[in-house]
């Protein structure tokens, strides 16, 4: 208890951070047996972001994350300035791209700099955006669909599609106005076909086409499928679907249980489910159905709208 | 007993039966994966565990607090809890007995943490 007292008067140094936010943080601190002066070192990062007008939400969500996760301060530090850091080159280059475009200066959309923040973070450069800014074409740069498409070059990168391959996709995707979730959704797709557009370069031309001719991902990674499995129809049906193949995974794997050796049994347990909700949604028809993700989340709320959107 | 040439060869069965056993013993605590589910109310986290006391799913939407969202065990060495979920994303892991992360074996993508172990990534569409 005299800890608590002992750290609440250093809130004051953090003002204008949220009150609630830094008293869990220092909770969490003092929970962990660390010092008061190393939380409010990183405390103090947060309010640089905020000092220079940056979203301090990823900040204070980061440092919680690492304590709760036993990380020291020492540890969290480095994690948290090349947050800011990134945050700020976030900013920069969202005010360079959308530079002109009215209503688009001071790089005010906190949602676009968290989420152009990411791709930086995630292996997308600044030069990679500005590419994508200028591959997008002619016309208004909207400070989210940049940061978004970033995401998505982010994405698709990490589905191991070479840069020069994946920014003339997603720079066409933005001239299409694909929404937020769209840009996500071809980038997380192609990531989880990665082998695919590694062993054929041809298959992300093929995509860059599709996307050409407005097709959404949705459709793109999903061309074969019958209707009625699900997707967009209510999700009831389609749940119902999703409880019937945990079931049959669960009896599956009761029958494997004894024979479990080790961590490729394990992987090529996960590979078998995947199999098995996907042959289910598909009818297995092709490997392009077969190759879809297992998503619950795609099959019963799709088309619901939400922050993506 | 062994001829010397059979003793490498009965070295390699020990060591192989060994490994094996070692392997099965680990492979028992193995997480088995389920991937989050949106259904009605949430989203439907899960996890097979067979021995252990509490499950608990984290993340940026409870301040990862393994106290916030406990999973329920249901069947066996199944535990699940519904999480009402904003439209988004976002990123979790697992924590068994209240102090073992777990990287959730199944999700829909995964980030690097940044302390060394991968956040699971669920999608609220």
């Amino acid at each position: 208890m005299s800890l608590v007292m002992a750290v609440v008067p250093q809130v004051s140094q953090a003002a204008s951070l949220p009150a609630k936010d830094v008293q869990d943080i220092n909770q969490l601190g003092q929970a962990r047996g660390h010092a008061p002066e190393s939380i409010n070192r990183l405390l103090e990062h947060a309010q640089q972001a905020i000092d220079q007008g940056l979203p301090e939400r990823p900040i204070m969500n980061k440092i919680k994350e690492g304590l709760a996760k036993g990380a020291s301060p020492e540890r969290i530090q480095p994690v948290v300035r090349d947050m800011v850091g990134n945050l700020r080159d976030a900013r920069e280059v969202l005010r360079d791209a959308t530079s002109g475009s009215a209503g688009q200066e001071g790089g005010g959309n906190s949602r676009a700099t968290e989420v152009m923040a990411e791709a930086l973070s995630r292996g997308v450069t600044v030069d990679e955006v500005r590419s994508l800014g200028r591959s997008r074409g002619q016309g208004q740069v909207d400070q989210e669909a940049l940061a978004f498409g970033a995401k998505g070059l982010a994405l698709t990168k990490e589905g191991g599609v070479p840069v020069a391959d994946a920014i003339p996709v997603v720079g066409e995707a933005l001239r299409q106005g694909f929404r937020s979730k769209e840009l996500l959704d071809l980038g997380r797709e192609i990531k989880k076909r990665g082998n695919e557009f590694r062993a054929d370069r041809n298959r992300i031309q093929d995509i860059k086409k599709a996307v050409e001719r407005g097709e959404r991902p949705d459709k793109i990674f999903d061309r074969d499928r019958q209707s009625g499995s699900g997707r967009g129809g209510g999700g009831r049906e389609s749940r119902r679907e999703d409880r019937d193949s945990s079931k049959e995974f669960d009896r599956e794997r009761s029958g494997e249980k004894d024979n479990r050796s080790g961590g490729d049994r394990d992987r090529n347990r996960i590979e078998s489910r995947d199999r098995i909700d996907r042959g289910r949604e598909s009818g297995g028809n092709s490997d392009f159905q077969r190759d879809r993700g297992d998503r619950g989340g795609d099959s019963s709320g799709r088309g619901r709208g939400g922050r993506n959107d | 007993m062994f001829s010397k040439r059979s003793l490498p060869s009965i070295s390699f069965l020990l060591v192989v039966g060994l490994a094996n056993c070692l392997l099965s013993a680990c492979a028992s605590s193995l997480p088995v994966p389920v991937v989050p589910q949106q259904i009605e109310g949430g989203v439907e986290f899960s996890l097979v565990l067979p021995n252990v006391q509490s499950v608990a799913v984290v993340g940026d939407f409870n301040d990862w607090s393994h106290m916030a969202h406990l999973l329920a065990r249901e069947d066996g060495d199944l535990w699940s809890v519904v999480v009402p979920l904003s439209a988004g994303e976002h990123v979790f892991m697992f924590v068994v007995n209240g102090e073992q992360w777990v990287v959730p074996p199944v999700a829909e993508d995964y980030v690097e943490d940044g302390f060394g172990q991968k956040n699971g990534v669920v999608v609220v569409r």
